[in-house]
């Protein structure tokens, strides 16, 4: 499936006073990679959910592949959230009483029906067809976001959403968690927007948005080249966890 | 530094707080209101078995010798009031006295030897030392005579309440006028109603005692008398003969109010008369009493245990729900005591709130459960209070030991980790 | 995989998983509806337990022959010649409906004469008034031959009678010996009458296979006296049965009080345990708030995370009942033994409102927490550490 475009107009939102998110205009196209970097606060998981069909905007409006998201209630927004988008969050959310190919089935089931081989296919996409049958617990942290992964792309979205994958991980599984989701993004295409705070985990995508306040910072294209080391930059040093 | 904590945790879930208040309050309100029940319902019961009749006779000591023409030995009417000063006079709730014998009955449809009883209707007597009144005669003592028509006003020497079975076969109704002749003399009196007892009544004529007394010829005579008391269940001791009694059993016999020695005292405060209990009606008494009494003290129990259960798992559970944020504490450096101060602070806070609102309870309780079942309101022990709110405390402490020493045991990383 | 096979494994899963959590939901549901169990299991069997014990207040109803004159009690008097003395066969007497009766004691009234002064005499099936009357002081013992009396106390100090001693009877011409086997004291009208085995009192007053009355103890366990009444009058040609209203009613107002209380009981533990449940499952969803958040933002319709969290709360509520009633028959059978000596019969009744009581109380207690469970926004729980 074909990566699906994102067009935000005049997007905002704001938590009584606080305005988590000032008025955004801005195009990402089909396919492409955007990251979202920006200190804590600035925007970035706002941006995320709302583009997500996961909350609603205060004001202004979000179009995904030709969707208007502010148009969809409750129940068209769940439909949508189903078919057309993936998330991973920082925090591996795995059930934790459903073993790896079961949490893939979850969203099986929620999109359509559950199959076990397709899940199971997805998780050898991830490299993880021998841990197929291990409840999270017995999981490493990679190997969690990988099964995030694998649930996220289970339904072939259109749009992948990523809130800070590598957060919790060490450099190691974070290169294996941006090698899966970079192997799959030039497979299939699908559009991926993440938000980080690691310069070299946002130098993995091929255009970043700085945000800072809920503004918009800057929008630059980033290297062609792909960072395999981290602490390229200080700003790497004082991540939180 | 503790009471913010405190506030702060007491207000992040309001509704949750109030939830686990209701339940302590709950369980702590219904455990109380059904001991309070059960440690009442005994004297209640007893004074409810009442209503099955008398269960105290008083008999002149020479019974009536029937057919003779010899005057029989009686009881002397005036001496009557002396039974409200016995001992036990607060736990007479009937007298009534009878004066019993043949006379003619005759009424429209013909004439038949029937028995005359003259008797207390519903009279007020006037307790000594201005301690009240006690409500005596044959209506409220038979609480469950079924009479069509209206008993005779206390004043009324006229009026006469006739036997259904007798009425049926004389074709006596309400209002007719029937004439009675015994031995003393003849009247006409007015039939102010008719009675269905099911039992020896229905074959009589009832007037007020002192046209009974006029008709026979024995003024102030009595030839039985009928007493209620609220009694104790008759246990071993209480069926001994006190006869055989040392002193200070005697004494111990006397101040319990048995149906014995309560029949003993009524004896002792009318001379020439012999007070028997009626047996059947005390031994009864005693086997649904006591049944009743342990099956309300076992359901009380299993109350008890059940809310103090219920209680202590609430509280379990708002320990186990707060696991993460004890490991939290942990982490950020504090001392098992001090999270255990914070929390036990918090939980007996809940613990007291519960109590209290369950003591409000339990009054509310008892007083409901007497009107819906006895119909008069049941009063709640002043004990109530302090037992809700040390049980909630002590049942709430049980519950949340142990999930407490659990949170604390936990290693701070990997619960907050997992939780992560 | 179909989605409801799927839904079957999601739901064994989960329960498996908040096993831990969950006991102490299902221990509660377990607690409350063994206490509504023994409650109902107790109350049913209560009434006729006790039924049994007001055995001792004697008979509640009476049975007469139509339209004639009731005359016990009052054989002491002599009201004069009755013209036209009815009775009752003993034949048809012993006929009665066993559904209704519990026990009875046919008896025929005669005035007699006790060496040679006036006295009252009822002759009774005396093994069938000692059943009717088991709470009676009779000393020394029981009359067993046919030529055994007792005295009522009254009767006895006016006529010097002793156990042990004999009397000569006479009713008209017909005369016979007795022996005092014993003397009454019962307080109440017997006590002023000779009480006398039934054959020789029918024989006396040469009234072979009669009997003048009745009296019946009727099962009364909440159902009505004038029913029971109208049973024995349609199995007993020509008699009239009265209600001993003091007993009958006493006793139906007795059961109903403790009815009602043993009902109310019931009702507040129901309440109490309900909050209980309800509050132990809020805490218990309060810690699955980030998984339902995460199963929302996977795109899961809230309906179907409704149902498997009701469907969970079903399944500890059956689970809980089950265990109740387990708990529930062995309380009360320890009460009914405790309490009567006797266990009860098991009613159907229990164990249907125990898990009724548990499945209510777990979907009633879980309805409003999930559904703001479900109704949350997923990025809040997904954001709120």
């Amino acid at each position: 499936m074909p990566g699906h475009d994102v067009l935000t107009e005049k997007l905002e939102k704001r938590y009584g006073e606080t305005a988590a998110l000032q008025p955004l205009d801005c195009r990402l196209d089909a396919g492409s990679w955007v990251s979202l970097v920006g200190p804590s606060g600035s925007g970035k998981s706002t941006l995320l959910h709302l583009i997500g069909a996961m909350d609603r905007p205060s004001a202004g409006r979000a179009v995904v592949a030709g969707t208007d998201l502010t148009a969809l209630d409750a129940g068209a927004a769940t439909v949508f959230r189903r078919g057309h988008v993936g998330f991973v969050f920082q925090q591996h959310h795995l059930v934790p009483y459903l073993s790896a190919v079961e949490n893939v089935m979850l969203a099986q089931h929620f999109h359509s029906m559950a199959d076990e081989p397709e899940a199971a296919a997805a998780l050898a996409d991830v490299g993880l067809a021998h841990r197929a049958s291990h409840l999270p617990s017995q999981l490493s942290g990679g190997e969690r976001q990988r099964v995030c992964i694998a649930r996220a792309l289970v339904n072939e979205p259109g749009l992948l959403l990523l809130d800070e994958p590598t957060g919790n991980l060490d450099w190691a599984s974070a290169l294996s968690v941006l090698d899966t989701i970079a192997r799959l993004h030039a497979a299939t295409g699908f559009t991926v927007v993440c938000a980080t705070h690691n310069p070299a985990v946002a130098r993995w995508g091929d255009r970043i948005l700085r945000l800072a306040d809920g503004r918009l910072a800057s929008d630059e294209r980033a290297p062609a080249e792909r960072p395999r080391t981290e602490g390229v930059s200080a700003a790497s040093k004082d991540r939180a966890s | 530094m503790l009471p913010k904590l405190l506030r702060g945790a007491l207000r992040l879930d309001p509704l949750r707080l109030a939830l686990v208040v209701l339940s302590t309050a709950m369980g702590s309100g219904i455990a109380g209101a059904l001991a309070a029940v059960a440690l009442q319902i005994q004297d209640r019961l007893a004074a409810e078995l009442r209503s099955f009749g008398a269960n105290v006779v008083v008999e002149p000591v020479q019974p009536a010798v029937p057919g003779a023409d010899a005057p029989a030995a009686h009881l002397d009417a005036s001496l009557l009031p002396a039974v409200l000063t016995i001992f036990w006079r607060h736990n007479l709730v009937g007298l009534a006295p009878l004066l019993t014998a043949p006379a003619t009955v005759s009424a429209s449809r013909g004439a038949e030897r029937a028995l005359l009883a003259g008797v207390w209707f519903d009279r007020k007597v006037p307790r000594p030392g201005g301690e009240g009144e006690l409500r005596a005669g044959v209506v409220p003592l038979f609480p469950f005579w079924e009479l069509d028509g209206r008993w005779p006003a206390p004043g009324d020497a006229g009026g006469a309440v006739v036997g259904r079975a007798l009425a049926d076969r004389l074709g006596i109704r309400t209002g007719d006028e029937i004439s009675l002749a015994a031995r003393g003399g003849a009247a006409r009196v007015r039939v102010e109603g008719l009675v269905r007892t099911g039992g020896f009544e229905d074959e009589e004529v009832l007037v007020q005692l002192e046209a009974a007394q006029a008709l026979l010829g024995e003024p102030g005579k009595l030839s039985r008398a009928l007493v209620s008391a609220v009694t104790v269940p008759l246990d071993a001791f209480g069926r001994r003969d006190p006869a055989g009694m040392t002193p200070r059993e005697l004494e111990k016999w006397s101040c319990t109010p048995y149906v014995t020695s309560v029949a003993r005292q009524v004896e002792s405060a009318l001379p020439g008369s012999r007070a028997r209990p009626v047996w059947s009606m005390a031994e009864a008494e005693a086997r649904v009493l006591s049944r009743l009494h342990v099956l309300m003290a076992l359901l009380a129990a299993l109350t008890l245990a059940a809310a103090a259960l219920a209680v202590s798992s609430t509280f379990a559970a708002r320990v186990l729900g707060r696991r993460s944020e004890i490991a939290l504490m942990r982490a950020c450096g504090a001392g098992g005591g001090q999270i255990a101060l914070l929390l036990g602070a918090e939980l007996a806070a809940l613990a007291l709130t519960g109590g209290i609102a369950g003591a409000a309870l339990a009054r509310a309780l008892v007083g409901a459960l007497g009107v819906a079942v006895f119909g008069v309101p049941l009063a709640a022990a002043p004990a109530v209070l302090p037992l809700c709110v040390g049980g909630s405390l002590l049942v709430a402490a049980a519950g949340a030991v142990w999930p407490l020493r659990r949170a604390l045991r936990l290693d701070p990383v990997a619960e907050l980790g997992d939780a992560a | 995989m179909t989605s409801r096979a799927f839904f079957a494994r999601w739901l064994a899963r989960s329960l498996r998983g908040t096993l831990a959590s969950g006991a102490v939901a299902t221990a509660s549901l377990a607690l409350s509806s063994a206490l509504v169990f023994a409650s109902v299991a107790v109350s049913a069997g209560v009434e006729g337990q006790l039924g049994r014990e007001l055995r001792g207040y004697g008979a509640n109803l009476l049975v007469v022959p139509r339209q004639a004159p009731l005359r016990v009690g009052m054989a002491t008097f002599d009201l004069g010649v009755v013209a036209e003395e009815r009775g009752l066969a003993t034949s048809d007497l012993a006929r009665l409906p066993a559904e209704w009766v519990e026990a009875s004691a046919p008896a025929l009234l005669l005035r007699v004469r006790v060496d040679g002064q006036d006295a009252g005499a009822v002759g009774y099936d005396l093994a069938a008034l000692r059943g009717m009357n088991p709470l009676w002081r009779i000393a020394p013992r029981w009359p067993e031959g046919p030529l055994e009396a007792v005295a009522g106390a009254t009767l006895a100090a006016r006529l010097g009678l002793a156990p042990g001693r004999e009397a000569t009877l006479a009713a008209g011409e017909r005369t016979a010996r007795v022996a005092i086997a014993a003397i009454v004291e019962t307080g109440s009208a017997e006590d002023e009458d000779l009480l006398l085995p039934l054959s020789l009192a029918q024989e006396l007053a040469a009234r072979p296979g009669e009997a003048s009355l009745a009296l019946v103890r009727a099962r009364l366990a909440g159902r009505s006296a004038d029913d029971a009444a109208r049973a024995i009058e349609a199995a007993v040609p020509g008699a009239e049965v009265r209600t001993i209203r003091q007993v009958a009613h006493a006793e139906d107002a007795l059961l109903g009080k403790v009815r009602r209380m043993l009902a109310l009981v019931t009702a507040a533990l129901g309440a109490a345990t309900a909050f209980t449940v309800a509050g132990t499952l809020g805490v218990v969803l309060l810690g699955r708030r980030r998984e339902i958040g995460l199963c929302l933002a996977l795109g899961a319709a809230p309906g179907s995370l409704r149902t498997l969290l009701l469907a969970e709360a079903a399944v500890s509520g059956l689970a809980g009942g089950a265990a109740g009633c387990v708990l529930g028959a062995i309380a009360s059978e320890a009460v009914a033994w405790s309490v009567f000596g006797a266990g009860i019969p098991l009613a159907v009744s229990a164990p249907a409102a125990a898990l009724a009581t548990s499945v209510a109380v777990a979907l009633g207690a879980s309805l409003w927490p999930v559904h703001r469970a479900v109704r949350v926004s997923p990025c809040d729980t997904l954001r709120a550490q």
